[in-house]
């Protein structure tokens, strides 16, 4: 068996070859520089890995040698404080289509559009009140009415949450006072008359929209015109109206100039 | 025995192992360099064994208004097919039938001013239904109407829920168009089909009591024309078709379109 380039090896009885001390520290120079080999090619090799995986991506992601495209807008919750320490880190990406992205809070002019539905929903509100305290309804109407009246509390509750320190907790009174003369004598022409409040209020929050730049507006407009158009037309059912005049909105824009 | 010089030996020996790491590490360190520097890597020349099918990108699909508009549009469509299909199953034998040619009225005229919002954008109206919705969502639910115990109240079922799908699906679009305009325009259709769904809830529950909500005896949830305080934009569960040995009729989940069911700018 040969070793190699070691030049001064020992046999023992047995006729096998073992290092001796000073034929080890003989070699020390040798071996030194077989390491300095060995740690000059894993250097080397460990500086080429990122090249050599950066380019591998490159060609994986793209069909063609372009760049890849940088994302137009990349937002992370990284300030975002974690409720639990060490929970791994959540990370979010927007991304535009170049535009920009409209705000979410309500704008100046917003809070003014915001604060015309806010006392429309409480002149509503208070409308509703006042058949409640007129006491002139049945057991089956009386949930119906209820029900109505807690939605637009919450509406004027949402509004007002939503314009915080803008919001005018004031109910709009031309509203206020151009129905409230209308609603007495049977449920009936309450209801029909009720309908016609709810139609209004839906005419006035869908022009509200066009005015709205801010998405938290946006959507609670929206989330409230849904269940209003509902309103009006189960109104409207109860009472017998025909199909066109429950599923149709003939009606003005209430508040409008308020 | 021959006396071998093992010493002498080593020293002739030109393969010694000095030299074969020095190659092989220069050998190893100019590949690696070598392929660090090299620009593209082709991973079709790898060798393969069998036929490797070529992949075929779908193109970016970006949310637009025109992309959330067609979307709408074909969701009026998903309703108006719908409709003509019970209709033409003649499963109602009262006035309902005419009551579900109006909506298919009011949903064409949607479609048709969507239309005009579309190509007032310079895109192209989609007039067809939702592929997905329709798959997803609508041909199960009439296979299980047709084949039900009760296709009546099946039918009012899977309407009101097609109205309310409609409806979410606009007030769940508001969040995502860009111009108010287009938002308010999405709400003023969507009006109208929550006043549809107001209509069938009344046909499945009618009268005062069917305008809240309400529960049944096992304390599931009953049709209500006013459900909530404001608009929900969660999924709609539906029970309809044959009861099965314990009495349950099969349960769908509707869920407006998303992602995954936009009518993007390329899809024709």
């Amino acid at each position: 068996m040969l070793y190699g380039h070691r030049s001064r090896n020992t046999t023992n009885n047995k006729g096998s070859q073992v290092d001796t001390p000073e034929h080890t520290a003989a070699v020390q120079p040798k071996t030194s520089s077989r390491r300095r080999m060995f740690t000059t090619l894993l250097g080397g090799a460990a500086a080429a890995v990122p090249t050599l995986a950066s380019s591998r991506v490159r060609a994986a992601g793209a069909s063609t040698d372009t760049t890849v495209p940088e994302v137009a807008e990349m937002t992370t919750t990284d300030s975002i404080p974690m409720m639990i320490e060490d929970a791994p880190m959540m990370q979010s990406k927007t991304v535009s289509a170049g535009a920009t992205a409209p705000p979410l809070q309500p704008t100046a002019q917003d809070k003014e559009t915001l604060n015309i539905a806010l006392g429309v929903e409480l002149a509503i509100r208070d409308l509703y009140a006042d058949i409640v305290a007129a006491g002139d309804l049945s057991d089956e109407e009386s949930p119906v009415i209820l029900l109505i009246h807690s939605h637009h509390v919450a509406y004027a509750q949402s509004l007002g949450g939503l314009l915080g320190r803008a919001a005018i907790n004031k109910r709009n009174d031309a509203t206020y006072a151009a129905f409230s003369g209308n609603l007495k004598g049977t449920f009936t022409s309450i209801a029909s008359q009720l309908a016609d409040i709810e139609n209004g209020a839906v005419a006035r929050h869908i022009n509200s929209l066009k005015q709205l730049e801010g998405l938290n507006g946006s959507t609670l407009i929206a989330s409230i015109i849904s269940i209003e158009s509902r309103h009006a037309a189960a109104l409207g059912s109860v009472t017998k109206k025909p199909l066109n005049a429950i599923i149709e909105n003939y009606q003005d824009s209430i508040a409008i100039g308020a | 025995m021959n006396d071998i010089n093992i010493t002498e030996a080593a020293r002739n020996n030109a393969f010694s192992r000095r030299t074969l790491l020095r190659t092989s590490g220069i050998t190893l360190t100019a590949g690696v360099l070598l392929a660090a520097c090299s620009k593209k890597i082709s991973t079709g020349s790898l060798p393969r064994i069998g036929e490797s099918p070529t992949t075929t990108m779908i193109p970016e699909g970006l949310v637009t208004d025109e992309v959330l508009l067609r979307t709408a549009m074909s969701v009026e469509y998903n309703a108006i097919d719908t409709y003509a299909t019970v209709v033409d199953a003649k499963i109602f034998k009262t006035g309902t039938n005419d009551i579900l040619k109006r909506f298919s009225e009011d949903h064409a005229a949607h479609a048709a001013a969507l239309s005009g919002l579309i190509k007032q954008l310079n895109g192209s109206p989609y007039n067809k239904a939702n592929p997905n919705v329709t798959s997803l969502y609508i041909n199960p639910a009439l296979e299980l109407v047709t084949a039900s115990d009760d296709p009546v109240t099946d039918a009012l079922v899977l309407a009101h829920a097609l109205e309310t799908l409609a409806a979410e699906t606009y007030q769940a679009f508001v969040v995502m168009l860009a111009d108010p305009a287009l938002r308010s325009a999405a709400m003023s259709i969507a009006d109208q089909e929550a006043r549809h769904t107001v209509v069938l809830a009344q046909a499945i529950r009618p009268g005062l009591a069917g305008l809240v909500p309400g529960t049944n005896d096992s304390g599931k949830p009953l049709v209500a024309a006013i459900p909530s305080a404001f608009g929900s934009l969660s999924t709609i569960p539906i029970a309809i078709g044959k009861p099965n040995e314990s009495g349950n009729k099969t349960t769908l989940v509707l869920e407006t379109p998303s992602l995954n069911s936009f009518i993007y700018d390329y899809i024709d």
